[in-house]
């Protein structure tokens, strides 16, 4: 019939036929019956008000599991049960599962009612936490909503721990902002996206990750090297899609609230509320808040090590579904975040200046969308799904004696439809974009022009499919700039399947992107460096290559899976920050040479035994860039890393414990080119580990969780060049190789109702 | 930091030795699950029954497999204890209040024939 219904059909007809052999194999001693029962399988389809015959429904008799499957007709044959009445099950993916009284041996005649639903039809065997995909043509990682309890709490940024994937690291010392790296590339040059609307966009990227609680999180999508066109122009290293719990799902709990506490000082409240308005309206409600005050100075260098922070998010999402065609979501989200930090209060000896260096940024957000989407029973494949965004992002922020504040506004519109060419074999996504855009600057209290973007776009992708073994996607965007007219974006993903069980993939696209050059480098304000823009700034391009290969393998019974890539992103053009010039400048210009991310990686996942997993990855990242002629080492880009995790539960869960453990390579350091020269400073940092653990205990209708984070204790010895004196021309808060703050000791309660 | 390592460490050999020592069985159980949600409903909510070692359930095959210490529970309060959560066991209705509090995709009618 088609590929698709192919791979899900011969999947889950292995998956059957195991079974059935394991019973058969236990059951080999019944007697069984002679005689046989025919039936018939079928679908009533609406729209032609006629029975379609369903291939491949599975067809079992219970308790004995024994059966069948039904033939293009619809047809089957089984053998009849030891006795009667007997139960028998028909079910087949998509459809809803039927369970009949059969009292005789005369003909069935089964009908079976399709389900409907927009989600894409998943094939797992497990729930697996880090998910490696042999179906998916594009490289995509999922980390499940089990995966994301293993961190500690309670955003984005710490969602990663347990992945090689994605590199988080400290951008300064005083403000503690997390970055995530992938492929070596700074977060910028990745997509994130929530729902596949891209999000934390522009200055919204500098505490993004902060900005969305873990708990909220159904599961986290990272798609490496190009990403897809339909969602833009601006991925070049890959795509972060976040996926929030929905009211129609059925899994989510209906109430659920996570109370978390650190021995800093730190304290996080989670809700969410799923509420059934009725047959065809459902919201929900999610609410976090964190809260901490404490003054922490573990190096003693005057600084707060971790910032005071307050928080309020709120999140409140409503679903429609007519039951038929149609399906629309809306959804607000707000924010409110402030930080404060630098210098302690108590510190009044700064030098030449009679105040402390503080630090504060606040931070209001306001986002607001809509989703309108229809299917057509009638034709599985076709759907057009619309999005409307509004989001505007508001911060005020300061670093001892510079300001930065500034105001986002974007108004984002999306069209797409989706259907078949000639067959499923091909498949089509093709619509219009629309982005405007509005920002608004102050540096050091005095206006940067405004800048006001309207970019339309049209894009459109083919996918080729051929019964699970290749796979081809095209695709191909164009986008108007007001500034710079035509933004042609091309992606090609292709992918093969040697056997079922070992493929590889490749992928090669082009991106464009406006660097935002304050809020990119916000961290260059802890520094008394100055910023220094040599000549106009243009659009940065960037070409992404990669090969995956990906093999799961069974062992004694136990399911495991290999997979290694290799990644390159090559710079048409990029906004290039230098450090290396000039001791007391920190210089922007275009790139004149070549720059370069070389990204290397392997992973292995095995079930050693039941219940208990074990990751092993190592990645090396080679990120090179010219620097004023010559070819250096982008400063403080990670390296190497390995990562060794071990998670176990006991049955059904009672207990779970999880282990990671990281090693991190050495890293390049900020230096001059005289630095170097001289050879006073070091060259790189030093390696070191860093350890992770926590333990959950379940309970029926709670959870109470415990852990550290950073165990080992490891933390950069200096990490403020010059703390004594802030307001002078040494300080640097930006050379950050580690983490500030020390071992973190959690433990928090989830309380859920069904 | 030591006190819970040592804790840990107790609670581990506490799980092992209990494991090792007393005597278990198993059962099969039919059951009236439809979904996913059901199936962590049962999964769940069984296994914290007393003398209940571990519970799998498989979906498709509406059955139930259940390991329990032979000293503490028997077959019949196990399939009680199902049919309290919301559920048929075997030969037993679900109890009429639990089912009624179940989530609406476990209460689907069980197809028509």
């Amino acid at each position: 019939m088609n590929c698709i219904y192919k791979t899900i059909r011969i999947l889950s007809l292995l998956r059957y036929s195991i079974l059935l052999l394991a019973c058969a194999y236990f059951l080999s001693d019944h007697v069984y019956a002679q005689s046989l029962v025919k039936g018939v399988v079928m679908e009533y389809d609406k729209a032609t008000q006629k029975e379609i015959p369903i291939t491949g429904a599975n067809i079992y008799w219970l308790p004995s599991l024994d059966g069948t499957s039904s033939d293009e007709k619809g047809k089957f044959t089984l053998r009849s049960p030891d006795m009667y009445p007997s139960k028998l099950v028909v079910s087949f993916v998509g459809y809803k599962p039927d369970t009949l009284e059969v009292k005789s041996n005369s003909d069935l005649h089964i009908r079976l009612e399709k389900v409907l639903d927009l989600k894409e039809v998943q094939v797992a065997a497990r729930q697996e936490g880090v998910g490696v995909s042999t179906i998916n043509p594009i490289n995509v990682e999922k980390i499940s909503h089990k995966e994301l309890l293993k961190a500690a709490c309670c955003n984005l940024s710490e969602a990663f721990e347990t992945s090689p994937t994605v590199n988080v690291s400290y951008k300064d010392a005083i403000t503690g902002a997390k970055e995530i790296q992938l492929l070596g590339l700074a977060g910028i040059y990745s997509q994130l996206m929530t729902e596949n609307i891209p999000s934390m966009r522009g200055i919204a990227s500098i505490y993004g990750l902060s900005f969305i609680p873990g708990p909220w999180m159904e599961s986290i999508q990272v798609t490496k090297g190009t990403g897809s066109v339909v969602n833009g122009y601006e991925s070049t290293t890959g795509q972060i899609n976040i996926e929030f719990h929905k009211p129609a799902e059925t899994t989510t709990p209906k109430f659920y609230l996570n109370i978390f506490g650190e021995g800093n000082g730190n304290a996080e409240v989670n809700t969410f509320y799923k509420q059934k308005i009725n047959e065809k309206w459902s919201s929900m409600l999610f609410v976090h808040g964190n809260y901490m005050d404490k003054d922490i100075d573990r190096n003693k260098d005057g600084f707060l090590d971790i910032m005071h922070n307050k928080q309020l998010n709120v999140y409140n999402r409503w679903n429609y579904h007519s039951g038929k065609k149609l399906e629309s979501q809306l959804g607000v989200k707000f924010l409110a975040d402030e930080r404060e930090g630098g210098q302690l209060h108590s510190i009044v000896n700064t030098g030449s200046h009679s105040h402390p260096y503080r630090t504060s940024i606040e931070t209001q957000r306001l986002e607001a969308y809509g989703k309108l989407g229809f299917i057509f029973p009638e034709t599985p494949m076709k759907s057009i799904g619309n999005i409307v965004e509004y989001t505007y992002h508001n911060m005020n922020s300061s670093f001892g004696l510079k300001a930065y504040d500034a105001t986002q506004q974007t108004v984002y519109i999306q069209s797409i439809y989706q259907n078949v060419l000639w067959s499923r074999e091909h498949q089509y996504k093709t619509g219009v974009a629309f982005r405007y855009e509005k920002l608004d600057q102050k540096y050091n209290y005095s206006s940067i022009p405004l800048v006001e973007e309207v970019v339309p776009g049209a894009f459109f992708e083919y996918t080729y499919n051929h019964v699970d073994r290749t796979s081809l996607v095209l695709g191909l965007r164009e986008d108007y700039h007001q500034d710079y007219n035509w933004i042609f974006t091309p992606s090609l993903h292709g992918k093969y399947n040697f056997t079922d069980n070992f493929l590889v993939r490749a992928s090669a696209g082009r991106s464009f992107r406006l660097p935002y050059l304050y809020a990119d480098n916000i961290s260059s304000f802890a520094s008394s460096k100055e910023m220094f823009v040599t000549e106009e700034i243009l659009p940065e391009r960037a070409w992404n290559y990669g090969l995956n290969f990906t093999w799961k393998f069974e062992l004694s019974h136990h399911e495991g899976s290999f997979s290694t890539d290799f990644y390159r992103t090559d710079f048409i053009n990029q906004l290039v920050m230098d450090a290396y010039s000039d001791s007391s400048k920190i210089l922007f210009y275009n790139l004149k040479g070549i720059s370069y991310a070389n990204s290397f990686q392997a992973m292995l996942n095995y079930e050693l035994i039941e219940d208990l997993g074990i990751r092993l990855a190592y990645k090396f990242d080679d990120v090179k860039s010219t620097y004023n002629g010559k070819l250096e080492q982008k400063p403080l880009a990670s390296r190497e890393k390995a990562l060794l995790n071990i998670s176990f539960a006991t049955n059904n869960e009672h207990w779970k414990f999880d282990y990671t453990l990281v090693w991190d390579g050495p890293k390049k350091l900020e230096t001059t080119f005289t630095d170097l020269d001289e050879g006073n400073i070091p060259e790189y940092s030093p390696d070191f580990f860093v350890m992770h653990f926590q333990a959950t205990k379940v309970f029926k209708r709670f959870e109470v969780y415990a852990g550290a984070e950073n165990f080992l204790d490891y933390r950069q010895e200096h990490p403020i060049i010059n703390p004594e004196n802030p307001f002078s021309n040494t300080f640097d808060a930006t050379n950050i190789y580690a983490p500030v703050e020390g071992r973190r000791i959690y433990a928090g309660v989830r309380y859920s109702i069904r | 930091m030591k006190t819970i390592k040592k804790l840990m460490l107790l609670a581990f050999f506490l799980i092992t030795t209990n494991t090792l020592m007393a005597q278990t069985d198993t059962i099969r159980i039919h059951t009236s699950s439809l979904c996913d949600m059901c199936k962590k409903t049962i999964e769940h909510d069984l296994s914290f029954e007393k003398g209940v070692k571990s519970v799998h359930l498989d979906i498709d095959a509406k059955l139930v497999t259940v390991t329990y210490t032979v000293s503490k529970t028997t077959p019949d309060k196990i399939r009680i204890a199902l049919t309290k959560i919301g559920y048929d066991a075997d030969s037993l209705k679900a109890d009429p209040k639990a089912f009624d509090k179940l989530p609406d995709c476990c209460k689907a009618p069980e197809g028509h024939h």
